[in-house]
């Protein structure tokens, strides 16, 4: 027989405390599926998508049940559509998106993400069209996720680009106004953009990666709370050394967890394992909040004074738990902040404790970026294309990913809220200070920093 | 010499020294232990243990000699001879799963719980209880004989946990390894 306590402990993770794996996504490379005729295209990427995606639903369902362990999200990213459809036009291009809707629906998947470019230098006439054609091809498909990387540690900043994504951003949240504009959860910025990154709406299948490939996501942040405040509450006086120790053993078990769910469908798929994300991703499900355990910790209001330390605390002990659970962690693995899918954050900001100011601020240090955070309808492109290059240079300097999933709510303004429902949850409309409108104007490439000299 | 083996089980009240009374016992009768699992249980001292000792010895021999070794330990013995062909072979591939139950303990409850498990051909192959201010918890290793009896187990849980007002969780050997040992994932999960 095992230790009691481990297998309690294990008990505990799935009866109390939310534990699962919150996505398995399959990269595919579609490079193969490239042709100049719109229609044959189309058939490729059904035929491909098909062969090697049919059996993820059923085969991860069955992994779920022969280890008892629920797997909430079945998602497919594959290579940046810029990459395989040059050559189509605007048309073309919104055809492509429709077909991976449709299969995405057909295979049973809830997202295909990879409607994105890589632009951190410059855009081709390709990603241009993509750029431009965003707003259809993700307002009118319901699975469909897009990403557009902008910047780079080794590229510097494309601040064209930068504006051209926000003019395409706004025009995608008008066509979705009756659902607060909803059609820009989909649609997420990068800066230093991971090529095997299994969360959506930012999963893409970069450069580098096989030919296909099981990445999971794994969740926890019920987990890690629910250990925080065992340890307060049978520990004396625990110290932030504790509490980062503690952390790091939870983190270990939860990766654990993910690598051997990936592990076990890759073997049923007949396809390579790639990595794990320790990303904590919460829910607005009570229980399921980052915000919960920064309170666990002692931060009330989040957004409050030590919110940063905090989240620089916990985030450094999952990746030191993750990392020797595995070696095979990858993707994103930093602290998702999105505000409107965490109920405790999305409290924070309706009470005024948490800013888009703060939430840079904990970008800097560890967060994935502004996510899921909502501003008012009637920002300017100029506006919220600074907002997105003050984020690509805090990730371009700082050597990390950042992203934005900005949400500008057509019709409301600070103080009202929006609302997407399910696992998107609602949010307030935060305030966004504009003045910087000029700067953006000039555009052109904010040049690499000095260390990206780096040979 | 020729040997064959036989099972010992012995059982006391706990105190230094009855593990070399046994074995001291087991070799004075020119035989050697090749296996031992012993566990101490409110103060009580039990041990299984198999042993290689001379071809065609009488268990009752063995029982005496094992028992009047040191008669002040009060050592009661139960020999049998070794077969070693199992009465429960599993399935290939037949997975090895962790059964917790937690609830208000009441009595009967073990007999229902173990009852419910060889209704559904299901083998106990451990067993942990443990019952503090009123409820209990119990964690069984067990092992399905076959798919069907997996499902099987699995259909019936939910009326069961229902019936006896108990918390009932099904988990798989390998999460419980990936979660508490440190190795490779690959070394530590069955294909």
């Amino acid at each position: 027989m095992m230790r009691i306590e481990d297998i309690l402990m294990t008990l505990r993770m799935f009866q109390d405390e939310n534990c699962d794996v919150r996505t398995v996504t399959l990269g595919i490379n579609l490079m193969d599926c490239a042709d100049p005729d719109v229609a044959a295209c189309c058939g490729k990427v059904r035929d491909k998508l098909q062969r090697l995606a049919g059996r993820l639903v059923t085969e991860g369902r069955a992994v779920s049940a022969r280890y008892g362990i629920p797997i909430v999200n079945y998602r497919i990213a594959v290579t940046p559509v810029a990459w395989w459809a040059a050559g189509h036009d605007h048309n073309g291009l919104v055809r492509i998106a429709r077909t991976l809707d449709q299969v995405a629906a057909d295979i049973g998947v809830d997202f295909i993400g990879g409607f994105s470019a890589l632009v951190e230098k410059g855009e081709t006439e390709a990603d241009r069209r993509l750029i431009a054609a965003l707003p259809e091809a993700l307002g009118t498909t319901s699975r469909v996720c897009g990403s557009v990387n902008v910047a780079s540690s080794r590229a510097g900043i494309n601040m064209d680009a930068i504006l051209a994504v926000s003019r395409s951003l706004l025009e995608l949240a008008r066509r979705t106004a009756e659902a607060d504009g909803f059609g820009c959860a989909k649609l997420v910025v990068f800066a230093n953009v991971p090529d095997d990154n299994p969360f959506m709406a930012g999963a893409l299948h970069g450069a580098g990666e096989p030919e296909c490939v099981v990445n999971v996501g794994v969740s926890g942040p019920g987990v890690v709370k629910r250990a925080v405040e065992r340890l307060r509450a049978h520990t004396a006086h625990p110290d932030l050394g504790e509490i980062a120790e503690e952390i790091k053993h939870t983190a270990f078990r939860i990766t654990r967890i993910g690598e051997l769910i990936g592990t076990a469908l890759a073997q049923r798929l007949e396809v390579s394992f790639g990595i794990v994300d320790l990303s904590l991703a919460p829910t607005p499900k009570i229980g399921d909040s980052v915000g919960e355990i920064l309170q666990a910790m002692g931060i009330e209001n989040i957004g409050a004074a030590g919110s940063t330390a905090a989240l620089a605390l916990l985030t450094d002990a999952v990746k030191k738990g993750g990392a020797f659970a595995s070696s095979s962690v990858g993707g994103l693995s930093g602290a998702f902040i999105p505000v409107s899918e965490d109920t405790v954050l999305a409290q924070a900001a309706a009470a005024g404790h948490l800013s888009i100011e703060k939430l840079e601020a904990i970008t800097a240090i560890c967060s994935v970026g502004l996510d899921m955070v909502c501003i008012p309808g009637d920002t300017a492109a100029e506006t919220l294309a600074g907002v997105i290059a003050d984020e690509c240079a805090i990730g371009v300097m700082n050597h990390k990913t950042t992203a934005c999933r900005l949400i500008p709510v057509p019709g409301k303004g600070p103080g009202e809220v929006a609302v997407f429902g399910g696992l998107f949850g609602e949010a307030p409309v935060m305030p966004v200070r504009a003045g910087g409108e000029g700067f953006i104007r000039l555009g052109g490439r904010i040049p690499a920093p000095i260390h990206a000299l780096r040979n | 010499m020729k040997t064959e083996a036989f099972v010992l089980a012995v059982t006391a009240r706990d105190r230094p020294g009855i593990i070399a009374a046994i074995t001291e016992a087991v070799f004075a009768l020119g035989g050697n232990v090749t296996e031992l699992s012993q566990t101490v249980m409110g103060g009580y001292f039990t041990l299984i243990l198999r042993a290689d000792l001379p071809a065609g010895l009488d268990p009752a021999r063995i029982k005496q000699a094992v028992e009047q070794a040191r008669p002040e330990l009060g050592l009661a013995v139960h020999v049998r001879r070794y077969r070693p062909e199992p009465l429960f072979r599993p399935a290939e591939g037949a997975q090895v799963y962790f059964l917790t139950v937690q609830g208000p303990d009441r009595p009967g409850l073990i007999a229902a719980v173990t009852r419910f498990l060889a209704e559904h051909d299901v083998n106990i192959e451990d067993l942990y209880t443990r019952s503090e201010t009123g409820n209990i918890t119990m964690i069984f290793q067990i092992h399905p004989r076959d798919a069907g009896a997996l499902e099987g187990l699995r259909a019936g849980l939910p009326a069961l946990a229902e019936r006896l007002g108990v918390d009932l969780h099904l988990l798989h050997r390998d999460i419980l390894r990936t979660t508490s040992e440190v190795g490779a994932i690959r070394r530590l999960v069955q294909p």
